[in-house]
């Protein structure tokens, strides 16, 4: 049991900068993008391909975040330049990342076993790898949340709220909305491929396939964070979208041990969702606390 | 000033229903001027306030505000120097935002939005004062969402945030038709204050017909996209609702909304 909780503590900090992506497009700016499916495996493939060719960790984690940002902003100039859906715009980015991804590869899965790669950065520093992971673990998240709590505090940060919500009001304060939102979508894929360059390296290989479903993962983990701390400040909500990881993981751990498929975990992903999004809905209805 | 200039608009081009709305419009405001705009529906008022925002273009003609020919100027950069209040309060305020960010958000209007923390003492207590001169208690509610303010107190703020940075013109879009009688009174004498304590050029849609009388210097009416009565100054002052009525029986433009507006005794 202890192995489980530990096991989605440390995917939910990993997953969790993933979700803190998602939050920012999905909660911030009202845009549910799919293109994360494919920054997720972007963020993977670069980072792989980058350490397997002998370069830097960091520059493989800084190649990640560069490819997810410049992705992120293909989608958000498809949407407000060439006046595709938001809905369409990611899909087309997220299916043009699978060849993407696959040309940075070169092979569909890159193992990175024998290399501790960015987990083992500390370790120059006489700490164990163990220990080396886990301030990798905590260090990534922490920063992203710091930074990002940061950021909505900002001049930049206000509009970028506002543009979610009063696309008018942004254009009255002399700010071009599809600027804002180019940005907005920028941001979330850096962040989500960052994560899939951290996830890649703690799974051990990085995998074409592995961003499917990273969307409705990660909407169930704001959707359940949100559960948690309700209509609070940014830095709460931020705070409960890790927390929301956390949770989420740990139940897909938990479902595993009950003697589910590792194949049945999209469905699971599915329901929890569902109920995620109905249950504060039937609460109200029935009326309980 | 505002110069309109050979303005031309129409609407469904090349269909049967194409309507030639503007032709050929012209139109000077002096600085300062506070002009109300009346007409029946489809006589053009909102779509003239349209054009002058950016929220629709032309076929042709030149606007000039300050000087400026704003006609080929996207809507978000005319908007640092021309402010808008719409019928909708919803339109003006965000309402994920607290009032005192919503208000950070106004003071920088047309000014670049950077990494600078966008909350600031100094800034607070002004907004405070602000908020204290409109009487309706919005200053013990600065870390309150906008998004749960009546639609009064919303637009109130939308008021002072189209005004906090005094703007080259302030176009006024039937801002108090969607609220209550009582309400919609404290907005307009709120309107009034602010228009003349910064002395802003402001065109004001209403289709209250005592509200055209009561307010402003100069009250203009259209009828099919054209100017009908441009009265101004003690001529504006000595008009009547019933002579206004005449005018409208003239062009056979009465609307029941109008009709409405002058039995509803605000």
């Amino acid at each position: 049991m202890f192995d489980i909780v530990l096991t989605a503590v440390r995917e939910g900090l990993l997953f969790g900068i993933m979700a803190m992506g998602v939050f920012l497009t999905f909660r911030v700016l009202n845009f549910a993008d799919l293109t994360v499916d494919g920054t997720f495996a972007l963020g993977a493939a670069t980072y792989a391909a980058v350490v397997i060719g002998g370069g830097s960790v960091w520059a493989g984690v800084a190649l990640a975040l560069a490819g997810g940002f410049v992705a992120g902003a293909v989608t958000g100039l498809l949407h407000t330049k060439a006046g595709i859906t938001g809905l369409l715009s990611g899909i087309l980015t997220m299916i043009a990342l699978y060849s993407v991804n696959l040309r940075i590869m070169g092979r569909p899965n890159i193992p990175l076993l024998n290399t501790q790669g960015i987990l083992g950065v500390f370790q120059p520093f006489g700490l164990s790898p163990n220990i080396s992971a886990w301030l990798v673990f905590l260090l990534f998240p922490g920063v992203v949340l710091a930074l990002l709590v940061w950021l909505f505090h900002t001049q930049f940060g206000y509009v970028l709220r506002a543009t979610g919500d009063n696309v008018q009001m942004v254009k009255s304060l002399g700010v071009n909305p599809d600027r804002m939102e180019v940005w907005g979508l920028a941001i979330s894929n850096a962040l989500v491929s960052l994560s899939g360059a951290l996830v890649a390296q703690y799974q051990g290989f990085a995998d074409v396939g592995m961003g499917i479903g990273t969307i409705v993962a990660g909407l169930a983990s704001v959707i359940i964070g949100e559960v948690f701390v309700g209509a609070r400040s940014i830095g709460w909500l931020l705070a409960g979208v890790l927390f929301g990881t956390f949770v989420y993981r740990f139940s897909i751990g938990l479902a595993l041990v009950v003697g589910f498929e590792p194949t049945d975990l999209k469905l699971l992903t599915a329901v929890i969702v569902f109920l995620a999004l109905t249950l504060p809905a039937v609460r109200k209805k029935v009326r309980l606390p | 000033m505002i110069e309109i200039q050979g303005l031309c608009k129409t609407f469904h081009r090349g269909t049967p229903d194409e309507i030639a709305l503007f032709k050929d419009f012209s139109l000077t405001v002096a600085s300062g001027d506070f002009v109300t705009i009346i007409g029946s529906n489809g006589a053009g008022k909102s779509t003239l306030l349209n054009l002058i925002a950016g929220s629709l273009a032309p076929e042709s003609g030149r606007i000039f505000v300050d000087g400026r020919d704003v006609v080929k100027m996207p809507e978000h950069r005319r908007a640092a120097f021309i402010s808008r209040v719409f019928q909708n309060p919803a339109l003006g305020t965000s309402p994920a935002l607290t009032i005192e960010e919503n208000l950070s958000l106004a003071v920088n209007k047309g000014r670049p939005f950077g990494l600078g923390l966008a909350k600031d003492r100094r800034k607070r207590e002004h907004f405070r004062e602000r908020l204290a001169s409109l009487g309706l208690g919005l200053e013990n509610k600065m870390d309150v969402k906008v998004g749960v303010l009546s639609g009064g107190q919303r637009q109130a703020l939308a008021l002072l945030m189209a005004t906090e940075v005094s703007p080259s013109l302030l176009l006024l879009d039937e801002h108090t038709a969607a609220l209550d009688p009582k309400t919609a009174n404290t907005i307009m004498v709120m309107t009034r204050n602010l228009v003349a304590e910064h002395h802003i050029t402001t065109l004001m849609v209403t289709h209250n017909m005592k509200n055209a009388l009561d307010y402003g210097n100069r009250l203009i009416m259209l009828h099919q996209g054209s100017v009908v009565v441009d009265v101004r100054g003690a001529e504006k002052e000595r008009l009547s609702i019933g002579g206004l009525m005449e005018w409208f029986g003239e062009t056979s433009a009465l609307s029941d909304r109008m009709v409405l507006a002058e039995f509803s005794d605000i």
